[in-house]
């Protein structure tokens, strides 16, 4: 694991924050944490990256607990408020931060990291901007910068708070595309954002945080198609024959006809607790000799889930 | 540490803080010089005279570059700390793998080592006045003595303003300085106004607890008395006698000098306070 937290909290003497927060984040994923404004997803960022002490819990960036410089040296941070010292260039601002990174002002001015500094503003399309102040940067050329700043040292796991909020769409695309890349090269990207279409664009795994408490973690695909109902489709469907299978049924399952067509064919919706419980459909629906054409699980849009989650209305175990 | 003094001198150079002040000093200067060319047009060189009114002058000119110096440290140090962190300044740089006391004292170095220079340049170039203008008898160990004092004036001050930044924003903590700052040498003035008789103990006494929380008055008092060449004279009653005129300057009089030991005092505090704003940066939030 890169990245690891066990019942990671921060809680503010006004009691907002966030708690008891346990992630694992494997190496060479992209890992999301969704939530909404408030929920405490920045507060736990910022206990990663050492700039806030956690109440309780602990966690390690690959191995190191976090906070300590050891760990800070493997990551590479965008912070979601920041701001750049708009008196440097953005070429100054990434040298100070080579120097702030560790680097010797004699390994700071080689040609090495030069060329170093100009790959990065040129990934996120600052090119012949590097002599310009920061002070004449539109905020979204700053939004750039920081990220430019995130990778200048090339680190194993890059953690994003927002990176795509001053962004316009075709920032948001590029930034996107850039991530996506990063991906491809085996970089650990650890996303915080409130843009959906960016964690089902890039994320393995997402975490969802509601009012400084998990509600949910794992593999997005598991967890957005964890809503328990499945699609039968099947041909030879009789009516009457509901009741019949209603009466083998595991209790806690339930089976309901969604559409009946003329040809005989029937799509059907089961409700399961377990995904074994649709095995045991399926072989009743077999011996009462019915074709199965198609069985799938339904899956929510990352919206939807998001949006049951927030209203309370599921709460998927961690 | 080269990595602080060139930020520092960044942000004060292109920030326009330094070539201002600079522009004004050289206007305080102008106007100190010129005072300096009619006093001295006025009278004999080798009057005797003339050697007290340059100890005035001097005095004055390094009192009020002190207060120049003050507002430089005060105005461009006040939000080193929480301004950093309200503007999101610091979050970038706080996650790189640098012990945060680290930069923190990198900080206090890379403005000490500016606000050095200005002091210098403020104090060698009334120095260099009074002797240009009035032939000034000044004796070079007291003026390295003086100079050293009057440089651990900025390192002070400097010192309370950053340690402050990691707990009040950046206007509440510029006020809270001034104040301490006034309030010293307020207290300074007091002592030497009302107490020379030692008939107010009671002054006495609270400029002395002043001078504990903000030792530079104290300190620029026993800079003025070295640089006089007063450090010969053993701190007794008589030495209001012995230092002539001097001790009779109303509230610029040197008739209550802080011990060798205070100066110890002062030096242990300034490492106190730098340290205490080490382990206060070190444990604190960014949030």
């Amino acid at each position: 694991m890169i990245l690891e937290t066990s019942g990671l909290s921060k809680v503010y003497p006004s009691g907002v924050g966030c708690r008891d927060i346990s992630v694992r984040v494997k190496q060479g994923t992209a890992f999301g944490l969704l939530g909404p404004n408030g929920a405490g997803k920045s507060t736990f960022v910022k206990m990663i990256v050492g700039l806030l002490k956690p109440t309780s819990g602990s966690g390690a960036v690959m191995g190191n607990p976090i906070g300590r410089t050891e760990a800070r040296r493997h990551i590479g941070y965008l912070p979601e408020l920041f701001r750049f010292q708009d008196w440097l260039t953005a070429r100054e601002v990434l040298a100070f931060h080579g120097r702030l990174a560790g680097l010797s002002a004699a390994a700071n001015r080689s040609p090495g990291q030069q060329r170093r500094i100009r790959e990065v503003l040129s990934l996120v399309g600052l090119d012949g901007r590097g002599d310009d102040r920061v002070r004449h940067f539109s905020k979204g050329m700053q939004q750039r910068l920081g990220i430019a700043c995130a990778l200048l040292t090339d680190p194993e796991l890059i953690i994003l708070d927002e990176p795509a909020s001053a962004l316009d769409p075709i920032g948001r695309f590029e930034v996107r595309s850039l991530l996506q890349e990063l991906r491809r090269q085996g970089k650990t990207i650890f996303l915080n954002t409130h843009l959906l279409e960016d964690v089902e664009a890039l994320c393995d795994e997402v975490a969802f945080v509601y009012h400084g408490k998990l509600k949910a973690v794992g593999p997005l695909r598991d967890i957005i198609g964890s809503t328990g109902r499945w699609e039968i489709s099947v041909g030879g469907w009789l009516p009457g024959l509901l009741e019949e299978i209603r009466g083998a049924l595991i209790p806690g399952t339930e089976l309901h006809v969604r559409e009946e067509r003329p040809d005989g064919s029937a799509v059907l919706t089961a409700v399961v607790r377990e995904r074994e419980q649709v095995g045991w459909i399926n072989r009743l629906l077999s011996e009462l000799e019915l074709t199965l054409y198609e069985v799938r699980p339904v899956t929510e849009n990352l919206e939807q889930w998001f949006l049951s989650l927030a209203d309370g209305k599921e709460d998927t175990p961690c | 540490m080269l990595i602080w003094i060139g930020y520092a001198g960044n942000e004060l150079l292109r920030r326009r803080i330094l070539p201002v002040t600079l522009a004004l000093t050289a206007l305080f200067l102008g106007l100190i010089g010129f005072v300096l060319h009619r006093v001295a047009g006025a009278g004999d060189t080798e009057d005797m005279s003339l050697f007290f009114q340059a100890g005035t002058a001097m005095v004055l000119g390094l009192y009020f570059a002190q207060l120049l110096s003050a507002f430089f440290v005060l105005f461009s140090t006040m939000g080193t700390i929480s301004g950093e962190i309200e503007s999101g300044l610091m979050l970038a740089m706080l996650a790189r793998p640098i012990p945060r006391w680290k930069m923190y004292l990198g900080k206090w170095l890379g403005f000490a080592f500016w606000c050095l220079l200005y002091h210098a340049l403020l104090f060698w170039s009334i120095v260099i006045l009074v002797r240009v203008f009035l032939n000034a008898p000044l004796l070079p160990d007291a003026v390295w003595k003086g100079f050293g004092l009057f440089e651990c004036l900025p390192l002070l001050l400097l010192a309370l303003s950053l340690l402050g930044s990691t707990a009040l924003p950046a206007i509440g903590n510029g006020v809270a300085c001034a104040m301490l700052l006034g309030l010293s040498m307020f207290s300074g003035l007091l002592e030497n106004v009302f107490d020379s008789s030692k008939a107010h103990a009671g002054i006495s006494n609270f400029a002395f607890y002043v001078s504990l929380l903000m030792p530079s008055d104290a300190i620029f008092r026993r800079m003025i008395y070295e640089l006089l060449g007063g450090s010969a004279l053993p701190l007794t009653p008589e030495t209001d006698k012995m230092m002539g005129p001097f001790s009779s300057m109303g509230p610029f009089s040197l008739s209550n000098l802080p011990s060798a030991a205070f100066v110890v005092y002062a030096a242990v505090y300034l490492v106190a306070l730098v340290a205490w704003g080490c382990a206060r940066f070190q444990r604190k939030d960014i949030a």
